[in-house]
This record gives C-alpha cells, structure tokens and sequence, in this order.
C-alpha cells in the first residue's frame, strides 16, 4: 500500500495490512456487547475532559480508545490524576463544555478560540498528526499541484471541518465547502471538491473503513506536509486547569523519557523513520511551547 | 350426481377465488359481514384518484375476521407497467411496527425489560444531556443540563426518548428543536429515508452523543427512536437487523414479499415514486433526491440490492398482501396459521394499551390519539378521523401507505401507493377508512 508522505513507499503492503488487521480487529464490531470505558461509569469527583472523535486518535471504535487517548491516559497514570476523557460528536460540543461549562480542558488539532478566549487557555502539545493535502487522481490526471502558496490554487474547491480557521483559503479565492471528514471524502470521489488537509493516519483509517476500493485513487499535492501539533487544552477557568497543566506537563516529560510514549505510537505508526520524523516534530512543539 | 354437486357448490360457495400470479386467497365479502356493493365504493374511489392525477396507483385490502373481502390494484405502478396486487412498496416508517415487534420477541424470551436503560446496551446513552436554552442576552443561546433519567427501551418504543427526526423541523419551529436539528445536522445524522454511506450502529452511537430535545417521558415526539431499537436489537440479539427480522418475522409469517433489500428478481415488481399536487400535476420520481429543507427522500435507494445502513425506522419493502399477514398476526393476537410469534399479553401491550399518558400521539393527527408500543391509538372523538372505534390502531408510510386494524370490528384495511408529499393523501385515506367501515353489514 502506497503511503504518499514523498512518494516512496512508506508502508510495505504486508505491514499495512497487518496495521489495519490490528486496528480493525479492535474495533467495535456491530453486533458485540457494551464496552465500558472510563468516562462513561460515573460522573461523581472526575474531571472531564473532552475531544471530537478522530481516529484513530480518538475514537470510541477502539478498546483504548486511540493515540492521543493511550498518551493522555498513560500520562495521567503517571500524574496519579482522575480524568475521564469524552469524545463528541461535534468541535462545537466540545467548545461548549471548555468555554461554558469550564471544563478542565480539551484535546484536539486545528482548535480556533478568539484572542480573548486564548487568554484563559494553557496549549500544551502532547501529539503530532502529520498531513497533508490530498486530491482524487482520476479527477487530475494530470495530477494537482501548486507552488506553495495557496493563490496558486485560486478557484480550486478546499474541504474542511467546520468551526476550522478558513481565513487564508478565502483569501486566495478558494472555495470552501464544509462537512465532516467521511463527507469530504465522498464529495473528493464524486468530484465535488478538489482537494482536503488529510492526517495521514485518520485518512487511512476512513478509507480502509468506509472507501476500501478508493485507496490507490487519492494521492498528495507535493511539498504540502505539515506536523499538526494535538494540543490538550486546559482552562484557567478551572479551579485546577493551571495546577492540571503543570502536572500534565511533568506527567508527558516521565513517559517519554521511559520509552512508554514511543511504545504507544509504535502500535498506529508502524515505520521507524516515520516515528523518528513524528518524535521530532513534538519535541519541536515542545520547545516551543515551554 | 345432482346431490354431489350441490354439497360441492355449498362447499366452494364461501371461497370466491381470484386466481391471479399469487393466487391470494379472497371471499365474498359476505361471508365476513361485509356488503360487496359498499365495498365497490371504493373501486370509484381510487379510479376517480388515478384518473384525476392525483395518485398514479394504489393497491387497497380490505380483510374481516381473518379473511380478505377486498383486494383491488388501480393505474400505475410505474411508467406503462399497471399495478398488480403484488406490487412492491417502499413501506418506510410502516417498517416501525415490524421493528417493534422485534424487539418484543425479545422482550418475551426475557432478554430486556422495557424500563432497562438503553445505555446498559449501548454505553455512549450514558449521561444523557438535554439542550435548554438560555435567557435571552445570554452570553451563549443554550446549555446542556443532565437529563432527569436515562432513556428506556419503552421510552423508544413510544418516541418518549428525546430524541429527534430532522423532517418536523419542517413544521415545528421552537429554537431548542432547530438547534438540536442543526446539531444532528453538523454531525452528519440523517432521517435515512436517504441512506447513509455508514452503518446504523455508527450513526446510533454519534447521535447518543448529541443533546437531547427534550428529557425522556416527558413528550411524545416522532423521532430516530425506533431506528436506535433496530441498532439495539442487533446489539441483544448478535444478529444483524435484517437478518433478525428475515427470521424471526418475515419468514414465520411467510412475509415472502418483504425485504430490506430487494432481490434482483423482483425488481419489477418494485413501484415508482409518484410527485403529486394532488391537483392533476403527476411527475414520476426519478433517481434523484427530494430534498425540501429538512426533508431529504431518496426513493431510488430501494434498488439497492445491499448496503450498509440497516434502518428500523423505514428499511423494508413489502406488499399489501405480506402487510395483511403482519396486521393479521396481531389481529389474532400474535398468532397467524398455527404459528405464535407474540402472546396475546404482548399484543394487548403493544395495540391495546397507552403508554403515553395524558400525552398524545401528534403526527398523523391532531390530538386524541395516544401510542403504544409502535402503533397509535385511536381514543375518543376529540380527533379529525371520522370513523373507527376507540382501540383502533394504526401507523404509516411516507410514500403514502396506510394501514389500520380495528379489533373490535376484527378488520383490516391497508392502502399502499407511492405518492410524495406524504400530506396530501389524508382526506383519500380517511375516506377509505369511511368506506370501509361502512361496508360492516352485520
């Protein structure tokens, strides 16, 4: 399977396959009994913290419920702190809970608060999702690319969640057409978008999940790889967000050095180099958030 | 030889057989107490109909005491292909008694109670929240308050639970039911009358996560419930849904017409969506989608002969004649030719008896109406049906199919056509049900 970080084949066919026979023998199957996780067996004397379900990053599909849930909780095992970690539907929801239930905090990619709000927010990277922008092949035969800069893909059709930060594509006269990632992919296949920001590991598992024959049709607009740092976000509105925040620190600091936190992203990022490339970037989002 | 022959006549004298290519088996309407003259009303009825434009065809069952009296197909099924009694229908939300029924199999074999929260089957119902709004000139339009309870089995069975359908947004326009609507919206939960590229137990578990309507009990409201049930019954069972009911419902009953996908062998069978003015304007639907604001219809979803999304809200298609046997069963309280799929307790649970309280059942009519476990009531007079008794009970498609059983008269009547919009057949339908209550001769 041809994994399009650069054009080399990053994953050989039979450790992507057996990637996403580990992935999907863990997930939820549709006709199996509850699985209880942490944040649903009581409300009483725990923090909750919320996120938008992205897998496998998070997700109620798996048993631990993704990457960024196995860091966050080994993190506050670490820190011996009682945190229930909710995932929701919706970017919105989560918002809610953070800005107007004063939630302890948040996690997630491409969070959007106005300077106002940032204010009351302590942004502490713990994860990396590497994407890029990604078409549909037999829409470009040709293939799509650009130099760089957005204008050069002026009228060009851009995808993304809403709620995210869209202010540059307008400007450079792209069109923006909002839906969740599943509907955003479909639109790419029927055409009715040009291209999307993928993390190239949520956009493995929604083809494997939802689009099994599409994989070898969508391929990258080069040069266009970014590091997206996840954030867990806690909130000084919080009688113990700032206290949180420190101890959540130390807490990330113990299991990488231990190895833990290599040993949790070993399972959803299988090649070597690319992990190397990923403990990079988040040891480069930690240096620049201390 | 003379004698012979008449002890033969006296005997096939109750059975007037129609043979047609599924040899159903209809009587005099005589012979069940009904006049065949009045029932003929209804011939005019439906022709005048069809050749005023105002439907392309119907097919309409009449049955009394466990006997078809009246079995009539009119116009069009499709574009030069006329109606046969064997036409398939796309049942939609007629699907929610079969679902119902499910889960009461269930029910019965004592794997669930009705008051089990739902969340001991499915844990994102866990916790449940319900959107309030607040003060104007709040800082934010609403917040999420813990519901009272958790959502129940019985809850869903009766559309208790708070949960939503996006269509009556259409209708109903307070700002907490829009910005739940909305929510379900942005989250990419739909009605599924245009089917979704996901499975049900995906979607179930998105929309547990979202704010409730209203806090469970507290109103009657046509919802996803039964489309969660359908979710729950594969969660209880280790069945897939469709599968269940094949087995445990369509096949028992010998339902031989009834899928939830339709096999590639019947799709003629299969009638067309019709768009009406009712006014003589009739455009046959084609493979595109109906979409008016909340509203989506994707009628050409029912030639798929399979996919993922399995909706116990309004997955089946089936015929007037597999109808009747459904209607029968229960009309026989839970047995049809020898086989038992409910007892008769079950049944008077689910027909007889109001689970709403001093709630009423408002979607196909305006008030007086109250729901059991799948099925609206009928209660009183203080509603806009003219006929029928009190225990009458009853449900619909939205493609313009009906169905009502009156227990105390021991009758059946079913209309199937595919006309959209779903609200222009009401008077039509009442009127059937006036002429076939007033074909009762004895």
């Amino acid at each position: 399977m041809r994994y399009f970080l650069s054009g080399k084949p990053m994953l050989s066919f039979a450790s992507a396959t057996l990637f996403l026979v580990c992935i999907i023998a863990t997930s939820f199957s549709w006709a199996t009994g509850p699985r209880i996780s942490k944040s649903l067996l009581s409300n009483a004397g725990i923090d909750h913290i919320y996120t938008v379900d992205f897998p496998p990053f998070s997700t109620t599909s798996l048993k631990n419920g993704g990457m960024s849930n196995e860091i966050i909780n080994a993190v506050c095992e670490s820190i011996n702190a009682n945190v229930a970690l909710t995932m929701l539907p919706l970017q919105s929801m989560v918002n809610f809970y953070l800005l107007h239930e004063k939630s302890l905090a948040i996690y997630g990619r491409n969070l959007v608060f106005n300077t106002q709000q940032e204010e009351r927010l302590i942004y502490i990277p713990f994860a990396i999702s590497s994407e890029q922008y990604i078409y549909y092949k037999p829409a470009y035969k040709q293939g799509l690319s650009w130099d760089g800069q957005l204008t050069s893909l002026k009228g060009f059709s851009y995808g993304v969640n809403k709620g995210e930060n869209t202010v540059a594509y307008k400007q450079a006269d792209i069109r923006i057409e909002y839906g969740r990632n599943h509907a955003l992919l479909k639109k790419i296949i029927a055409k009715e978008i040009d291209f999307m920001m993928a993390s190239e590991l949520n956009f493995q598992w929604m083809i494997n999940k939802h689009f099994p024959n599409e994989g070898n049709n969508f391929s990258a607009i080069k040069n266009s790889r970014v590091n997206k740092p996840i954030f867990m976000v806690f909130n000084k509105d919080h009688e113990n967000g700032a206290l949180m925040a420190n101890k959540f620190k130390i807490g990330l600091s113990k299991i990488i050095e231990s190895g833990q936190y290599l040993k949790i992203i070993e399972k959803f990022i299988l090649k070597k180099d690319a992990r190397s490339d990923y403990m990079a970037a988040l040891n480069k989002q930690l240096k620049n958030h201390q | 030889m003379k004698n012979l022959s008449g002890v033969l006549i006296l005997l096939l004298f109750p059975y007037s057989f129609q043979l047609n290519a599924a040899s159903y088996p209809i009587v005099k309407p005589e012979t069940v107490g009904l006049s065949s003259e009045r029932l003929h009303r209804l011939d005019q009825l439906i022709d005048n109909h069809v050749q005023d434009k105002k439907i392309a065809g119907a097919v309409v069952l009449i049955a009394r005491k466990g006997k078809i009296a009246y079995f009539k197909e009119t116009g069009l099924a499709d574009t030069n292909k006329p109606m046969k009694k064997d036409t398939i229908f796309r049942i939609v939300s007629m699907t929610k008694p079969i679902t119902s029924t499910a889960i009461m199999l269930l029910y019965e074999a004592g794997e669930l109670l009705l008051s089990d929260p739902i969340s001991k089957y499915i844990p994102e119902f866990m916790h449940p929240k319900v959107l309030e709004l607040n003060p104007e000139n709040a800082d934010f339009e609403y917040k999420l308050v813990p519901a009272k309870r958790e959502i129940t089995i019985r809850d869903l069975l009766t559309h208790q639970s708070g949960l939503l359908y996006l269509f009556p947004t259409n209708f109903y326009h307070e700002r907490e039911r829009i910005l739940v609507a909305e929510m379900y919206k942005e989250a990419g939960i739909t009605d599924g009358f245009c089917r979704p590229d996901e499975t049900i137990g995906d979607m179930v578990k998105r929309l547990a996560r979202l704010p409730l309507y209203k806090n469970p009990g507290e109103a009657w409201d046509y919802s996803l419930s039964i489309d969660v049930l359908g979710y729950l019954i594969e969660v209880i069972s280790g069945m897939q849904f469709d599968q269940f009911v094949q087995e445990r419902i369509f096949e028992p009953l010998a339902m031989k017409d009834s899928h939830f996908f339709i096999p590639q062998n019947k799709l003629e069978r299969l009638a067309a969506v019709w768009k009406s003015d009712w006014k003589g304007s009739l455009t046959r639907v084609g493979n595109e989608a109906l979409v008016d604001n909340y509203l989506s219809l994707c009628p050409s979803d029912a030639t798929a002969l399979s996919a993922k999304y399995l909706t116990g809200g309004g997955n089946v298609l089936s015929t007037a004649y597999d109808y009747f046997r459904f209607s029968q069963m229960l009309l026989n309280n839970g047995e049809l030719d020898g086989v038992r799929l409910l007892s008769r307790k079950t049944v008077e649970l689910m027909t007889a008896t109001n689970h709403i309280g001093e709630s009423d059942a408002r979607f196909l009519h305006d008030k007086n109406w109250k729901f059991g476990l799948g099925f609206a009531i009928q209660q009183g007079r203080g509603h806009d049906v003219d006929s029928g008794d009190d225990g009458v009970y009853e449900w619909a498609g939205i493609y313009s199919t009906r169905f009502s059983v009156d227990p105390k008269e021991e009758k059946i009547t079913i209309f199937m056509s595919q006309t959209t919009p779903f609200g222009l057949h009401f008077n039509l339908w009442d009127t059937i049900l006036v002429l076939s209550g007033s074909a009762i001769a004895d």
